[in-house]
């Protein structure tokens, strides 16, 4: 399973609407939308719930091959713990993990060896995370098939890699470790 | 309203979110939202409200989910403004 999600909280204080009645009706979950009716829905609790749908959406489009959906109200999160959530829709659920600090929110499918460093970097054994990476250098390697999933051509063969962009913020998730250290060892994940 | 009148008051609400310029120029009706515009997911949403207000109608759920391009979202507009 492949999923990740960045928010990069200064630029999404700039997104202002959040807050908005609208706006939250349009993302949240009917069950959300009573579970917070009574409650403030604050900046950073929304925007993790926000992250867990979109790694959660990023799964489930690649696992059942669908055209691409905005619908955020379809997926429903309930926290495990504060670093952990649990998303579901229709039949289909995933637990997601989030690292939250004052900078960003970056959620995952879940790995148990995910950690997060104290430098603000998370390193997983098959994702890359950095602040300021410069995307263009995979750009050229990417493709997307017809409903947008993205993949990467390596040694002429196409890989399974889920990417999230935000602000200051890029990271990639790949299906195979093999696939990370080859282009580490390429030269191509550079900052 | 006519299509062009649609299309041109849409790539005036998506142009303040839009992170490919050249998709951007390039817009027609087969533009995706996501891989094309490559406009971040949280911006759909504000693109979703901003039609609402230009156009004065009201989105359903059901409907928003399909709104990830531009045709779809003309289709949409046409059925509701007519």
């Amino acid at each position: 399973m492949l999923g990740n999600d960045v928010v990069d909280l200064e630029l999404a204080q700039h997104q202002i609407r959040w807050e908005t009645k609208a706006f939250q009706q349009k993302v949240l979950h009917p069950l959300e939308i009573k579970k917070y009716k009574d409650k403030v829905l604050g900046f950073t609790d929304f925007w993790k719930i926000w992250s867990c749908k979109e790694v959660a959406y990023k799964a489930h489009q690649r696992k059942f091959n669908l055209k691409p959906r905005l619908n955020p109200f379809d997926f429903s999160v309930s926290e495990i713990s504060t670093s952990r959530s649990e998303v579901k829709i229709d039949n289909y659920k995933c637990e997601v993990a989030s690292f939250i600090n004052p900078n960003f929110i970056y959620s995952i499918i879940h790995n148990p060896e995910a950690v997060s460093s104290q430098n603000f970097e998370i390193s997983s054994y098959n994702s890359y995370f950095k602040k300021d990476l410069n995307r263009n250098c995979l750009n050229h390697m990417l493709h997307k098939d017809k409903n947008g999933i993205p993949y990467i051509k390596i040694n002429s063969s196409f890989k399974p890699i889920s990417i999230t962009h935000h602000g200051k913020y890029v990271a990639f998730q790949f299906q195979d470790k093999t696939d990370l250290n080859f282009l580490w060892n390429a030269d191509i994940l550079k900052s | 309203m006519k299509e062009d009148l649609i299309i041109q008051k849409l790539k005036a609400i998506v142009e303040p979110y839009v992170n490919n310029q050249s998709a951007f120029s390039n817009l027609s009706k087969e533009s995706s939202f996501i891989s094309d515009l490559e406009i971040n997911s949280a911006h759909l949403v504000d693109v979703i409200l901003d039609v609402e207000d230009e156009f004065d109608i009201r989105i359903e759920n059901e409907e928003m989910e399909q709104m990830t391009s531009v045709g779809a979202s003309l289709n949409i507009i046409q059925q509701k403004i007519s």
